[in-house]
């Protein structure tokens, strides 16, 4: 398999979650696909600083609860999700690769390269970047952005309760 | 030498579950409860293995080579534990599943926080490790 391959149907699947994530007013820092080489398998990779705010179960839990409400695509199940925190070496990886900030939303009008995501066009040089067994691609990603320096204790905790009472809110 | 049977796999898991929780509040070694975390899950994943399959002893390399491995997600295929996104254990499961032994190595601190989470996903309730020992029990 060639692992730049990632699939037209994956990309739009990923792009449709970055979406069902912002309705649920989690704005990641950054979400990409990377493929996991240990697994041989892809993992769509969300980077929020919630990760280290709230911790890892609570936020996969709340990402179960979507999942299960139907609130986020039902393509891409929670275990091939990838959480990671900014201060994780991936993250850092794709801020010096992809550069200091890119977000498909601000793309207005620039047409996406449909031909190498779906692997009809393999370009001779493709942008990557690593970090232990996952691999990701510069046409992969949706986003990635800096953590801003400002942002204060305050300002996260807001932004969980944020993401936490609208995902409890497709239960009621 | 590696345990030779599910209770000497549980009894290294308790070894590093109170290391766990002993690293887990100090803000300089958090990472190091992560560490031993996911080698305590790694364990009681083993004990399970042989339980299941009644193995009277842990094979050796040659015989099992694919049992000698620290990564959790191959060892739960083998011990052939269903993953299901509705299961209550499913976000449990998914962080566990995520450990990953090379960040012992990261010189960076680990949340306290991110810590006591993976803990949670092990030994809480609903945790993994949790469940079991409530299946071997």
């Amino acid at each position: 398999m060639d692992q730049r391959d990632l699939g037209i149907v994956r990309y739009d699947a990923g792009a449709e979650y970055l979406d069902a994530l912002r309705r649920l007013k989690l704005e990641p820092e950054a979400l990409f696909w990377a493929y996991d080489r240990t697994l041989e398998q892809y993992v769509l990779v969300i980077v929020t600083s919630l990760f280290d705010f709230a911790g890892p179960l609570a936020l996969m839990r709340l990402l179960f609860d979507a999942y299960n409400a139907a609130a986020t695509p039902k393509e891409i199940d929670p275990f091939i999700l990838r959480l990671h925190s900014p201060k994780h070496a991936l993250y850092r990886a794709a801020q010096l690769h992809i550069g200091n900030r890119f977000d498909m939303a601000e793309l207005k009008g620039r047409s996406l390269d449909r031909a190498t995501i779906a692997g009809e066009v393999t370009p001779p040089v493709v942008m990557s970047f690593r970090a232990d067994d996952l691999e990701s691609f510069g046409t992969w990603v949706y986003k990635s952005t800096p953590v801003s320096p400002k942002a204060k204790t305050v300002d996260t905790e807001r932004r969980w309760r944020r993401f936490e009472s609208a995902v409890h809110a497709l239960a009621a | 030498m590696d345990p030779q049977s599910p209770a000497e796999w549980m009894a290294l898991v308790e070894q590093h579950e109170k290391s766990a929780r002993m690293l887990a509040g100090d803000r300089v070694a958090a990472g190091q409860a992560y560490f031993h975390v996911g080698v305590a899950a790694e364990s009681a994943t083993k004990a399970y293995i042989m339980a299941s399959e009644r193995l009277n002893s842990w094979p050796d390399r040659a015989l099992r080579p694919e049992l000698h491995t620290h990564d959790l997600r191959k060892l739960v295929k083998i011990a052939g534990i269903e993953l299901r996104t509705k299961n209550p254990l499913g976000p449990s499961w998914k962080v566990v599943l995520d450990w990953d032994r090379n960040q012992a190595y990261d010189p960076n601190p680990m949340p306290r926080k991110v810590a006591r989470s993976m803990i949670e996903a092990a030994f809480g309730l609903k945790g993994v490790v949790t469940w079991i020992r409530e299946t071997l029990a």
